[in-house]
């Protein structure tokens, strides 16, 4: 069927209504939804002339464009002009461990292996931290974000060693742990064996990513954002599952008070109480937000204008449209307003479906010939509501 | 006064394995509270070999809690449960569908007045998903259906003294994490429970000399 949707007889270079985020995020497109775009804008703003941590819970439905907005805003390009002018943002995006045997390991892991990390580039942002500090000024730094003399030892082997045996050695002491005598031959006492440990190594890269300079000066510091989707995984942990890992990310926020923001991506129904977001997140965590951003379904308009953005983005629409045809192409106005007015939820995902299902009948209906046919409230009522809301890849 | 029955599914009891309230094995507690009886499938559900399996003591009190049945099952199958369950062959459900058994014949033969039908097999219990236990016990009056989740609140209930507070939210949570379901549900599920929670500490604060 695949192999049949011609989307050059639309007038389009692919498939603009995507069902999962995609994998490469450099390619991803901000399309509509300019309330949500502005509050992000706000927050970045605001990171841009303030040194102070931000905490901000991305709360909404499933689909409503979390996962997206991480990887959107992920991408330094995609932020406002007068934030990138004033500093430098990094951001790291990384997803709850699904697996709930030990996930603040896992949790550890997935951050040092992180697609934008990986011990090697680890390496390097110690490294480059420690170029022009005295062992003892490297340090005093790393001990006061790590609060441990043998994490701070640690850091500052890895970053200025250079022989690569310890090299070899040092890797899987972040990772795994060593043997004795590995630890040994490193001069470490111990390995990183705590839960307390691992958040605080990962609070001690991030910081290197900031900048270890003590004042809050915004020209000598970048800005480090934390992306953690799918926060409602959470649910899952049983309680000291769920202690640790809220109370480590609390240790990430209390260590790094300044020049970083954590957003929080977690589904939710619809907005609670306090002390409901309390039982999701735990005290430790909802006591630090300083931001919340509600992923609402889409207005009707808001959904028009969403498509109408999305299928005239350059990626997919490069040329003009023949004359006579709508914007909306292949979708006539109306037909575009009845698919996405009945929709039970009205999330870009769900938005996305109905487009590409109505897209994909269409086209085994053999209902295109280019510039001549459209999808129009006749063809939309001829289709079935369950052709409509079927699941697609 | 004839006590109460509990007829007790195998998830319920798994997902209450290794947890500890006021003091013992939560598990335990549904014999100490109630006169427990399962069918013989139950029986070998709980002694299964898998990955997580009820403790042995839990299964212990199972195989002594066996209900022998005065009907054959046949004959109950297909009276009573076949209008609601019409695919009887094969294995699939078949522990709830005999403890339903059990929960009938208790209260036709005038052992028990009324039954706890304990599971945590949330899509055969739903309303909405118009799940078959569902709608047995609400076309017969026998009794309600419990989930661990009620189990917890009902021990706090009766056991204040020694199951604390944060105990029992924090039971509340691990049996919630292992009954699974959807991310959204499975916080709508534990919101709920940690609410009524509150609300019986609530009343419980202003009638500590009862």
């Amino acid at each position: 069927m695949r192999d049949q949707m011609n989307w050059d007889s639309l007038f389009l270079n692919g498939n603009p209504f995507d069902i999962s985020p995609p994998m490469d995020s450099e390619n991803v497109i901000w399309a509509g939804m300019t309330k949500l775009e502005q509050h992000f804008n706000e927050i970045f703003q605001q990171a841009a002339f303030s040194s102070a941590t931000q905490v901000v819970l991305n709360r909404g439905p499933y689909g409503g464009g979390k996962t997206h907005a991480s990887l959107y805003f992920g991408i330094e390009d995609n932020l406002p002009p007068e934030v990138t002018k004033r500093t430098r943002v990094y951001s790291i995006n990384i997803r709850l461990p699904k697996e709930v045997g030990n996930p603040s390991h896992d949790f550890y892991v997935d951050f040092l292996e992180n697609e934008k990390l990986g011990m090697t580039r680890v390496q390097e942002i110690i490294s480059n931290v420690v170029t022009g500090l005295s062992e003892a000024e490297a340090l005093q730094s790393f001990h006061k974000v790590l609060g441990s003399e043998e994490l701070a030892r640690a850091f500052w082997l890895f970053g200025t060693e250079d022989t690569p045996e310890k090299q070899a050695l040092l890797r899987p002491y972040f990772l795994e742990g060593c043997t004795r005598t590995d630890l040994k031959k490193l001069g470490i006492a111990r390995n990183i064996s705590k839960a307390q440990d691992r958040f605080r190594v990962i609070a001690g890269v991030l910081q290197c990513l900031i900048g270890l300079d003590a004042s809050r000066d915004i020209s000598q510091h970048s800005r480090v954002c934390l992306w953690i989707d799918e926060m409602e995984d959470m649910i899952y942990f049983t309680s000291a599952q769920f202690r640790m890992l809220s109370q480590g990310l609390r240790e990430i926020i209390d260590l790094l008070p300044n020049f970083f923001t954590l957003f929080l991506n977690m589904s939710l129904a619809e907005p609670k109480e306090y002390d409901d977001f309390e039982t999701l997140l735990g005290r430790a965590v909802i006591d630090r937000i300083t931001n919340s951003i509600y992923f609402s379904e889409l207005e009707i308009d808001e959904s028009m204008q969403y498509v109408n953005k999305l299928i005239n983005n350059p990626i997919y629409r490069d040329k003009p449209l023949p004359k006579g045809l709508p914007r909306t192409y292949p979708f006539e106005v109306k037909a575009l307003e009845m698919l996405v007015e009945d929709l039970e939820k009205r999330t870009p995902r769900d938005i996305n479906k109905r487009c590409h299902n109505a897209i994909n009948h269409a086209f085994h209906d053999i209902h295109f010939e280019a510039g001549k046919s459209i999808i129009d409230q006749k063809y939309v009522m001829k289709i079935e509501k369950n052709d409509l809301d079927r699941e697609t890849n | 006064m004839k006590p109460v029955l509990c007829v007790v599914d195998t998830n319920s009891l798994i997902h209450m394995r290794d947890i500890r309230v006021a003091r013992k094995e939560l598990g335990l507690w549904l014999w100490r509270e109630f006169t427990v009886k399962v069918s013989d499938k139950i029986i070998e559900e709980v002694r299964n070999p898998r990955r997580h399996r009820p403790s042995y003591d839990v299964q212990r009190k199972c195989t002594e809690s066996n209900w022998r049945f005065q009907n054959q099952i046949d004959k109950l199958e297909g009276a009573f449960l076949q209008s609601f369950y019409p695919n009887l062959d094969g294995d699939k459900n078949k522990g709830e569908l005999h403890n339903c058994c059990v929960a009938l014949e208790a209260i036709l033969t005038n052992k028990h007045h009324q039954v706890i039908f304990l599971t945590n097999e949330l899509n055969i219990t739903d309303e909405k998903k118009n799940g078959f236990i569902y709608r047995i016990f609400d076309t017969f009056p026998i009794g309600r259906i419990w989930s661990s989740l009620h189990f917890i609140l009902y021990l706090f209930l009766r056991h204040r003294r020694e199951f604390s507070f944060a105990e029992a939210k924090n039971a509340l949570r691990d049996v919630n994490s292992r009954m699974r379901g959807e991310a959204v549900s499975a916080q709508e599920r534990l919101i709920t429970f940690n609410n009524k929670l509150k609300q019986i500490n609530q009343t419980l604060l202003q009638l500590q000399n009862i």
